[in-house]
């Protein structure tokens, strides 16, 4: 396996967002980590928790299982909880010289900030250098972004009034309210970008009027042209395209559609029309779709939500002709079959001859596909392609102009917000690397984990997703409100915590004595003996931890949590509750997997750690909190049968066993560490405690026997 | 007649054991030999046996020498090493013993000084060619001796080893201390002698005098309790049932062991009798066995 | 590989009594392999030892290091400078390591933490067993690849004593007869004459040994006695 593969999600990701992190900083309930992480590469979190295409989820593992995890919906909760919260993180991996996304997130390179040139909160590095965005849609703002935090000075030209693009005027605001984008693009501007709204490139400023005042363009107009049907009489009235419409209803405009609305196309855009539709009052809508629900760009979720709604999806259906006198009354379709494949590798649909029906309309909305607006750039000396997109050499987005690099629909057609980010930031780098005069750089190709072993497949339990609520259908198709509600806390640390924590698990260091203890003793049996030293196949490992607190030479590391961090973790509690004064110093550590919502006890005196598996705590973890000087030590301990990581439970009962044996050793007493199952037992264990007293070694002289 | 000489003259052999007692007062002791004097061909005084410490074996068969007993001096590999062992042979010689018995010697784990070192320096079957060699005026070294002794060695072997293994090693071991030097045999204690009769058609081309085993049961506890314990003796159910049923354990015990001896007349060379503190019955079962 | 346990925690606390600065050292091979000495147990013992201490009002400062080898002197000189501090060293190694230990710092006393056993095998998760006694005179191969010297309780080289009841050694039930075992692989591999050598004879090795092999030498003058 190559040291460069990653977890499938990050893999898939456009933009190698760490998932695998952040998903399990939400599954301790740390949101503020969660969303430092998703920041690290990611300045639209609250976007892409709600739109995103998620090629993570289909690429999770977990899906061997059960079901992929919810990783959008949980983005979203950390970003929708995280509000308040001005958290700037350095856009890490794609500028540092290693570009290792796994090793972001870690605690070691929060506190430890990439090389000069960064600067927090932008103004910083080399304010003598301008770089003009042209396009305020996320390709654009995510550059601006990154650059800004690089130390450029970046001004967004934008031709409409608002910012966002497509995020405001081509999605609709049941699925993106609108003050979502505009929180997040007010954030991105409060690092220290100016926006110039109102200017149109071709109209008000050429590319090379800004390369007087800029040393680099990053161009990144979107594709906003729609195509239209070879077909007679597109130019009924009553035939709008579904980019215009949407535009005039994020405007707040509300178009008269009449009772029976057809929608041509099977793309995001056309289930947005569709539902739009709905939501402005019109009975019959009917979307026609060339192919069928397999090859069709929406999501099999989004299409089943919309026919909830009421759409009516006819597909291996095409229009022929518009009919209509004046305005259009009908569609004439023919249906379709699927024959071989196309160039983009779907089934070519093929019109069955003698099959032509008619479906009445008052309105037709086009969704059948959209190319950039070139007129604006065609004397810019841009070399543009078939459908007027700017070519650019490669993904640094570099054009054959100088300083002028482009990216987001504008060079790739149509595509996702993810896509837009993931190009936004590949030029940003590339402009940076221009600016200073680094040498050409491909970025690092990460190849992915391979699946998951059978065997380690059939030893986790399953657990569903837990489903996000959505509005009421009656509330829905009479407003414009958001239609998922998105995660409560229980719900997201649950989801979370289904998670398989990919790439997160074991990693044998050169310490190792090759005991084979870890072999012996993994309950998935990942662990084999190497030529020199055991080895862990990080893409297998479950990262219960085990291995780790057996290993004799301290030699294995878990990614998910190293051995510093629950040290540090200890003593951070034990600190607090030390100020606190308490008499008696009680700390707890309690299954995460077993009490999601929080700890067990409540409101008793004890200092809570939550453990995503007690089964971790090694023999040291478990006399530790004595030397920092606890008075009493809780450990829930769940049934051997429940435990997150088959052997957790069992493994915690000898350490605690050999923990209580080493604190009679010592003379502070085996009777101040104890298993607890519940409320009743705790509140004994405290009542003891008293009897027994403070822990000697705050005393600092022997205690009486 | 000595030992070696009764052997060879073909009669039905009887040896008899005693064990020295823990401490000095040997009156009880050679009261009980003085019982069976005449009555038997040799006594065997074991050396530390079950490795508890005690009155030693050389010291009290040249007691038995002196009241007119031909002793068998029992050796364990136990406590001695190879220089020990040949010394105290050569000891044992010129205090008058000429039969010797080479044993490995029970673990020290098994006795009252569990601690001690177990030496093993020599197991039995070397410990028969030492003394062979001793007999020739050599030592293990192949230094010449000034005066040699002329020793009559003998071995043990346990013809109930309860597997299959341990059973083809006590025959092959056998072979192995016949060709070492061995003389005689003297076997554990016998409760079963159609296995015992099945054990000596195996080694009868062995041509070795074999002398069955013969334990005195003292109750149906310490039947149970050796056949749970001690290696290679097995009592059958009617023999446990026999004694605890029976109102006079002693007359029940004598019985057994008088039929056990019968049948073995037939069937090897002589008997050893193992009465463990019930020595003055050691007569009366002669007596019932038609042995005197 | 050397099998040890660690010292009964009584006894080490009683050894480092009188001193205040202990650095443990650890062992990053046999012991570690065998779960008793490698980083983790220095860590935890360190821990019990410094909470121990302050009870009783006598604290203590505990350093802890682990080296790869406790039995080469390019190992222990790596730690020269971090012992120099210490009032005694605590080797959780090997007595060899102990001892090498001492060899280089001989104006530190070096205590040991452990108690060496044997040299064994893993037998399985947390187990281990002694398979030979180092005696010099290898016979493995005419026992099927069983040692008799190691693990017949008695050592015995020509064959078993009367005293094993159901393949197990009169010693202890937990322990097959070595000689069953040896009886059963040489059927197995139709050797069973070996069983019928004739007197077969421990040799005692003069200690200590030592092993001078003059082909890997260049250096004329003697080796040091350690």
């Amino acid at each position: 396996m190559s040291d460069k593969a990653i977890p499938l999600c990050q893999a898939a990701c456009p933009i190698n967002t760490d998932v695998p992190g952040y998903v399990s900083a939400i599954s301790r309930g740390d949101l503020e980590r969660a969303i430092r992480i998703i920041r690290q590469v990611n300045p639209f979190p609250s976007v892409c928790g709600r739109i995103c295409t998620r090629p993570c989820e289909s690429a999770c593992r977990r899906a061997q299982i059960d079901e992929p995890i919810a990783i959008a919906a949980l983005k979203r909760f950390a970003s929708d909880q995280t509000k308040g919260l001005k958290v700037v993180q350095p856009p890490e991996h794609f500028y540092n010289e290693t570009h290792m996304p796994t090793k972001v997130g870690t605690k070691e390179n929060e506190n430890n900030p990439p090389s000069p040139p960064f600067s927090k909160g932008g103004m910083g590095g080399f304010p003598g250098e301008k770089v003009a965005v042209v396009g305020s849609g996320p390709a654009g703002l995510t550059a601006a972004h990154d650059l800004t935090l690089l130390g450029y000075r970046v001004t967004v030209f934008e031709a409409q009034n608002i910012l966002g693009g497509m995020l405001i005027e081509g999605i609709p605001e049941y699925r993106l309210p609108k003050d979502v984008v505009k929180e997040e693009i007010d954030y991105i501007l409060s690092l220290g970008i100016e926006a110039k709204r109102g200017l149109s490139l071709g109209r008000d400023f050429t590319i090379e009027g800004l390369l007087k005042d800029y040393q680099a363009v990053f161009l990144a107009i979107g594709s906003q042209k729609s195509l239209l049907p070879r077909c007679n009489e597109v130019e009924l009235t009553g035939i709008i395209t579904a980019v215009e419409f949407l535009k005039q209803v994020s405007q707040g405009e509300r178009p008269l559609l009449g009772k029976r609305v057809v929608i041509v196309g099977g793309g995001h855009t056309a289930i947005d029309a569709a539902r739009t539709c709905v939501r402005l009052g019109s009975s019959e809508v009917t979307i026609i779709y060339r192919r069928t629900l397999d090859e069709m760009p929406a999501g099999k979720a989004e299409v089943e939500e919309t026919e909830n709604e009421g759409v009516k999806i006819r597909y291996l259906t095409a229009p022929v002709e518009f009919l209509g006198n004046g305005n259009v009354k009908k569609v004439r379709c023919i249906k379709m079959q699927l024959g071989e494949l196309d160039e983009s590798g779907r089934r070519r649909p093929l019109p069955i001859e003698n099959s032509e029906f008619e479906i009445e309309a008052d309105t037709v909305i086009l969704a059948i596909g959209y190319i950039p607006e070139a007129e604006t750039i065609k004397d810019s000396g841009l070399i543009l392609g078939k459908n007027g997109t700017v070519v650019v050499k490669d993904d640094t987005g570099a054009t054959n102009l100088k300083g002028v690099f482009a990216g987001g629909d504008v060079v790739s057609g149509p595509s996702s917000v993810i896509e837009a980010i993931a190009s936004g930031k590949k030029a940003a780098r590339a402009i940076h690397r221009y600016l200073r005069n680094l040498p050409d750089e491909k970025m690092e190709e990460y190849s992915a984990f391979r699946l998951l072993d059978d065997g380690i497949v059939k030893l986790i339990s399953k657990s569903n997703m837990q489903k996000v609520s959505t509005l009421p259908i009656e509330k829905r198709i009479n407003s414009f409100a958001e239609v998922e509600l998105g995660y409560n806390f229980e719900q997201a640390v649950k989801e979370a915590q289904r998670c398989l924590s990919c790439g997160t698990g074991a990693v044998v260091t050169e310490n190792c004595a090759s005991c084979l203890n870890c072999v012996r003793i993994c309950p998935y049996g990942v662990p084999v003996p190497g030529r020199e030293i055991a080895e862990i196949d990080i893409s297998q490992c479950q990262a219960c931890g085990i291995c780790v607190s057996e290993c004799p030479a301290s030699a294995i590391n878990l990614k998910l949590e190293t051995k510093e961090q629950v040290r540090a973790e200890m003593e951070d509690i034990i600190n607090i509750a030390m100020k606190e004064a308490q008499e008696i110093l009680t700390i707890g550590f309690y299954c995460q997997y077993k009490s999601p919502a929080g700890h067990p006890g409540g409101g008793n005196g004890v200092y809570w750690l939550g453990k995503l598996c007690t089964g971790r705590l090694d023999v040291f973890q478990l006399i530790y909190p004595f030397e920092l000087g606890a008075d009493g030590l809780v450990i829930t301990v769940c049934p051997d049968q429940e435990c997150h990581s088959r052997d957790g439970s069992r493994w915690l009962i000898k350490h605690i066993e050999k923990a209580r044996e080493i604190l009679d050793e010592i003379g502070i007493g085996a009777n101040r560490l104890s298993i607890i199952s519940d409320v009743e037992e705790l509140s004994d264990f405290r009542k003891r405690l008293l009897d027994v007293g403070i822990n000697p070694l705050r005393k600092g002289k022997k205690v009486k026997e | 007649m000595g030992f070696r000489e009764a052997l060879y003259s073909g009669k039905f052999l009887i040896t008899a054991e005693i064990g020295p007692v823990k401490g000095t007062e040997i009156d009880v002791l050679l009261e009980d030999a003085e019982l069976i004097k005449g009555k038997v061909d040799a006594i065997n005084v074991t050396d530390l046996q079950s490795s508890v410490m005690r009155l030693g074996s050389m010291a009290v068969c040249h007691l038995l020498k002196d009241h007119g007993i031909d002793p068998i001096f029992q050796l364990t590999c136990r406590d001695r090493n190879r220089l020990a062992l040949q010394s105290d042979l050569l000891s044992a010689w010129v205090l008058g013993i000429r039969n010797v018995l080479a044993l490995t010697g029970d673990h020290p784990t098994m006795g009252d000084h569990p601690e001690a070192m177990p030496v093993f320096d020599l197991d039995s079957v070397s410990l028969l060619r030492v003394i062979c060699r001793l007999n020739e005026g050599f030592d293990m070294g192949g230094n010449q001796l000034k005066g040699a002794p002329d020793f009559f060695p003998g071995a043990v072997v346990n013809p109930g080893a309860d597997t299959e293994a341990a059973f083809e090693m006590q025959i092959i071991k056998m072979e192995k201390k016949i060709e070492a030097g061995a003389r005689f045999f003297q076997t554990q204690g016998i409760f079963d002698l159609d296995l015992f009769e099945r054990f000596m058609k195996r080694v009868e081309g062995f041509k070795t005098p074999i002398l069955g085993g013969i334990i005195l049961l003292k109750s149906a506890g310490m039947a149970r309790f050796m056949n749970k314990n001690v290696a290679g003796v097995f009592v059958p159910e009617p023999l446990i049932k026999a004694m605890e049923e029976t109102k006079d354990k002693v007359k029940t015990s004598i019985e057994i062991a008088a039929r056990l001896i019968k049948g073995m007349k037939d069937i090897c060379q002589g008997i050893h009798i193992m009465a463990i503190g019930m020595e003055d019955k050691v007569p009366v079962i002669m007596e019932k066995a038609g042995l005197l | 590989m050397i099998v040890a346990e660690i010292k009964p925690f009584e006894e080490i606390k009683n050894m480092i009594k009188n001193y205040q600065k202990v650095l443990i050292v650890g062992c990053g091979s046999c012991v570690t392999v065998c779960l008793t000495g490698g980083e983790r147990q220095v860590e935890l013992l360190a821990s019990a030892l410094r909470m121990a201490r302050k009870i009783e009002g006598n604290d203590i400062t505990v350093g802890e290091l682990t080296i790869r080898r406790q039995c080469d002197p390019e190992f222990i000189e790596q730690i020269k400078d971090e012992a120099a501090q210490y009032d005694v060293i605590l080797s959780m190694a090997c007595g060899a390591g102990v001892q090498g230990i001492a060899e280089r710092f001989k104006d530190i006393p070096v205590l040991p933490a452990m108690n060496t056993m044997f040299l064994g095998v893993s037998d399985g998760q947390g187990t281990w067993v002694e398979v030979c006694a180092a005696c010099g005179d290898c016979i493995l191969w005419k026992t099927g690849g069983i040692c008799p010297v190691a693990r017949c309780a008695k050592g015995l080289v020509n064959g078993p004593c009367g005293g094993s009841q159901g393949g197990l050694c009169e010693v202890s039930k937990d322990v097959p007869c070595a000689w069953q075992l040896i009886y059963a692989r040489l059927v197995r591999l139709n050797l069973q004459h070996f069983l019928k050598d004739i007197s077969q004879q421990k040799k005692q090795p003069v200690r200590p040994r030592r092993l001078v092999r003059e082909d890997l030498r260049l250096k004329k003058e003697p080796t040091k006695g350690v």
